[in-house]
């Protein structure tokens, strides 16, 4: 089976199908332990923006097949998807969205849909899966990004991760955020030891702790989760849990950035620091 | 703006430095004239116009005459010959208080007697062509004693020809009154004000034209000369200092003739000075050319200095008097043209030597003139004409003074102008550089974009066509998979083009990353696995984007060879350092292949591949283990 993460694969990796008869892909740690299957017991609403009809109706026949997943709504503009935001009462819980729309950048939607719903995890639609376009999603929000030439099974287990807690990442995309947010094992940390902890209020909330840059480097130098486990001594989920955090912080180094900007411009007054 | 300002002021200055001129020479005017008016006479005083003439040797014949007598209009034969003239005057009441004489002038040598006392002598009679009084009004003191109710003044006076001898009327009255009076004002005009204030005045004057001709430079035609303009001044007031200085001279330093003959040639000289001054303001561009102007320049005082020496050797005063009329007449024509040429130039210095020679011209007219009428009073006109001369020069330096100044800043501006304008061109090239830079780096990058489009995904395209043709008619499933490996092929290809995009130069690491990452699902599915052994290798500098992106294809090549034929259960990739060079290889447990056999034509592009970066391509296959290593220079 076709692993449905696009991740390194390991050699600890198992795949199998679970009593409802979808492929899910388990981690095993060298210690064999499972980590958290696909949970099967919530349907997860799931509203869908693309524009090409092909790739939406094959999407739409992924999410009717699942049990996990229900379809919301599914939208072809970005005008379309903004009213049905504006108008809806029901959350989505999850977000597909397609970057190159016909009137607009998905990036509104996905910006829209995050300050609107906060529980909805948001994935892009991408064609390569390029550096640059993950990250300008990731910035934006997303926690995700599917390929849009995956398999139907590969896009739903994908789904199914992403609510798990798993994040994608790349080689390319590990280096390009190291370069971004500057890992402080190589830069001066001034506030000494407080900053080993990755949750640590440093000087810069956005900086990456000398873990979260460790991760980052071994990704960008090609290892798997696995190896990368093995070489740090933690488990596989912790390695995830690293990247999720690291993706937050982007998110929030972006905002950061904006905020810095504004209040640069004077759009902005600095009132009570954020978090 | 700025430029207006120094133009400004200069008008301003110009505009105060003529209304000075004006004020002077009206102050000046105004003063001779109070001058005059004062020379009129005291109660007391009495003016003695009649007299009796005696000539000394001869017949001793008696004649009545008025004064003032001209030496020069009467003929004296004889060289050493005296004229005895016999006045006389009564004085009224009780004469206690002393009295005085005031002679206007006298010369060029005298003796008075009054009441046959000897009470006044100027010069030697006996002495012909020595010494000269006459220049200088006189006053003699009479004692009380001598005083009677009728009083005999006689005076003897001894004259050389052509120097201004005579004797003129004679004013007597009490000491105070006539010192204090008409004495005080003619002694203050001529002698201290026109002869030495005025001689020095001149004399300073002609000192600084000089050291200004010795130190200003004009610039014609880019080569530094002298300017003649101060010369012509400096000479002009320097012989000016001769003429009007003589006045104070009772003991010139030569003989009568020769100092005569030298005055001529002084009094020459300054009419020539200041003709060649006019015509050097002018340009040269009225009367005579320049050469003319210096021939009749040179030879009017030469020819005064001749005539003079005739005239002073005894024959008549006429040919000189001839001379300065005919001098004068010229004068007069130069100068009217000189004024039309000013007029019709506007020109201010132009103006205002015409104004001065004007004045000159008509104060030596009434000098000239004063032998055709008598005149009591006998102030030096030309000496304050000459003044105004001096004030001209004053005027024409300080214009060139500003002048040069203005310039001096305008030069300034402009440089500062110029230099900005170089600065502004040459940041313009600058940035148009920097735009031609980026746009050909745009322009570089697009073309390798291009290539790499070619070689990988177009070649990938093409050989799926190819192969869909070449089965289209064979439902072979192994056919199938051809094609769908290739299509696979592409689209792994595309995705690494798209990554490698991003890679840093030399990063060979971050390229085999990238292949890991693209192509691990296939060798999972494949059930193939991957033993990845890469270690942690340098950056290479001689790896750029071209060459990154040509070694990628090598390896995606050996790759997908693998996974397509190799019927392999491990590949592995590996990368390590050694001996100076990187070797990436990769090897998988295959059933392998003959690197010789011919129809290979994808291991002969990557032989070609590697040859165009630089590397060293190792290809080494036996059943069991299929073995491909790029060897990568460390420089």
């Amino acid at each position: 089976m076709p692993p449905a993460i696009p991740h390194m694969g390991d050699t600890a990796v198992q795949a199998y199908k679970n009593e409802n008869g979808v492929a899910v892909m388990e981690h095993m740690e060298p210690a064999g332990q499972p980590v958290e299957p696909a949970q099967a017991s919530r349907r997860w609403l799931v509203l869908m923006v693309e524009d090409d009809p092909a790739m939406r109706a094959r999407l739409q026949d992924i999410v009717d097949a699942h049990p996990s997943l229900r379809l919301a709504a599914a939208c072809d503009t970005r005008a379309a998807a903004m009213d049905w935001i504006a108008a809806t009462q029901q959350a989505p819980d999850v977000l597909l969205v397609d970057l190159g729309l016909p009137d607009g950048s998905g990036l509104d939607v996905l910006q829209r849909v995050v300050q609107r719903f906060p529980g909805c995890d948001c994935m892009v639609i991408s064609m390569f899966g390029d550096a640059q376009t993950v990250v300008r999603s990731i910035e934006a929000g997303a926690v995700g990004y599917l390929y849009k030439d995956a398999v139907p099974a590969d896009i739903a287990q994908a789904i199914l991760d992403m609510k798990a807690g798993a994040s994608p990442i790349s080689p390319a995309i590990a280096r390009h955020l190291a370069r971004r947010l500057q890992a402080p094992a190589d830069a001066v940390d001034l506030h000494g030891p407080s900053a080993s902890s990755g949750n640590a209020l440093t000087h810069d909330p956005t900086a990456l702790s000398p873990r979260e840059g460790e991760v980052l480097q071994l990704i960008g130098k090609g290892f798997s989760f696995s190896e990368i486990a093995r070489l740090q001594g933690v488990s596989v989920h912790t390695v995830r849990t690293h990247i999720k955090g690291i993706y937050r912080k982007l998110a929030v180094h972006s905002r950061g950035e904006a905020v810095y900007e504004a209040t640069r411009v004077g759009i902005l007054s600095l009132g009570s620091p954020d978090g | 703006m700025a430029d207006a300002e120094p133009a400004r002021r200069l008008m301003m200055a110009s505009l105060r430095c003529r209304r000075l001129l004006a004020a002077a020479v009206c102050w000046l005017c105004g003063m001779a004239w109070a001058g005059g008016v004062l020379a009129a006479r005291h109660d007391d005083t009495q003016w003695l116009t009649q007299a009796v003439m005696v000539a000394a040797e001869g017949s001793g014949q008696e004649t009545q005459v008025m004064l003032p007598y001209d030496w020069d209009r009467h003929a004296h034969d004889q060289e050493g010959q005296w004229v005895r003239f016999k006045l006389s005057f009564r004085v009224a009441g009780n004469t206690d208080e002393p009295y005085g004489l005031y002679l206007p002038r006298i010369g060029n040598r005298a003796r008075i007697y009054l009441n046959d006392n000897l009470i006044g002598r100027y010069g030697d009679l006996s002495q012909p062509e020595s010494d000269d009084f006459a220049r200088a009004p006189r006053f003699l003191p009479i004692s009380a004693s001598l005083l009677r109710p009728d009083n005999r003044l006689v005076i003897d006076i001894a004259g050389d020809p052509g120097r201004h001898a005579g004797l003129s009327a004679v004013m007597v009255g009490p000491a105070d009154a006539v010192r204090g009076g008409p004495f005080f004002w003619a002694y203050t005009w001529r002698i201290v004000v026109g002869s030495i204030m005025m001689g020095g005045f001149g004399l300073l004057i002609g000192m600084v034209s000089l050291g200004l001709l010795a130190t200003q430079r004009v610039y014609d035609d880019g080569q530094p000369r002298r300017d003649p303009f101060y010369l012509y001044a400096a000479i002009g007031q320097l012989c000016w200092v001769a003429v009007g200085g003589n006045a104070v001279l009772q003991h010139p330093p030569l003989g009568w003739p020769a100092w005569g003959c030298l005055l001529a040639l002084a009094y020459g000289g300054w009419l020539a000075s200041t003709f060649l001054l006019c015509q050097h303001a002018s340009g040269w561009r009225i009367g005579p050319s320049r050469r003319w102007s210096y021939g009749i320049a040179l030879s009017g005082p030469i020819a005064g200095a001749f005539l003079a020496d005739v005239v002073f050797n005894g024959g008549s005063a006429f040919p000189l008097q001839a001379w300065r009329l005919l001098v004068i007449l010229a004068v007069l024509w130069y100068v009217t043209i000189f004024t039309r040429f000013a007029i019709a130039r506007r020109d201010t210095l132009c103006r205002l030597l015409a104004v001065a020679c004007w004045v000159s011209l008509l104060v030596s007219i009434y000098e000239e003139g004063k032998w055709l009428w008598p005149y009591a009073t006998d102030l030096p006109w030309s000496a304050y004409a000459s003044l105004l001369f001096g004030i001209v020069l004053a005027y024409v330096v300080m214009i060139r003074f500003s002048h040069a100044s203005r310039q001096a800043h305008e030069l300034n501006q402009s440089l500062a102008q110029r230099v900005a304008q170089r600065e502004a061109e040459l940041h313009a090239t600058y940035q148009r550089l920097e735009q031609m830079a980026r746009s050909e780096a745009r322009a570089t990058e697009r073309a390798r974009i291009l290539q790499d489009l070619h070689d990988g995904v177009g070649s990938h395209l093409s050989l799926a066509i190819h192969q869909l043709q070449s089965r289209i008619d064979d439902a072979n499933p192994q056919g199938q998979g051809e094609v769908l490996h290739t299509l696979r092929d592409t689209q792994a290809y595309l995705k690494l083009s798209v990554d490698a995009m991003h890679l840093e130069p030399g990063d060979v690491a971050g390229l085999l990353a990238n292949l890991r990452y693209r192509l691990q699902d296939r060798l999972t599915q494949g059930g193939i696995r991957l033993e990845w052994q890469v270690q942690d290798i340098p950056s290479l500098p001689s790896m750029d984007e071209t060459r990154l992106v040509q070694l990628q294809y090598i390896l995606f090549e050996a790759l997908s060879n693998a996974l397509q034929h190799a019927h392999a259960a491990t590949i592995c990739v590996s990368a390590r350092q050694r001996d100076g060079v990187v070797a990436v290889g990769i090897t998988d447990d295959g059933q392998g292949f003959d690197p010789r056999a011919p129809g290979g034509r994808g291991l002969s592009l990557m032989h070609e591949r590697a040859a165009r970066i630089g590397a060293t391509l190792a290809v080494d296959s036996r059943p069991g283990q299929t073995r491909i290593e790029v060897l990568l220079p460390c420089q």
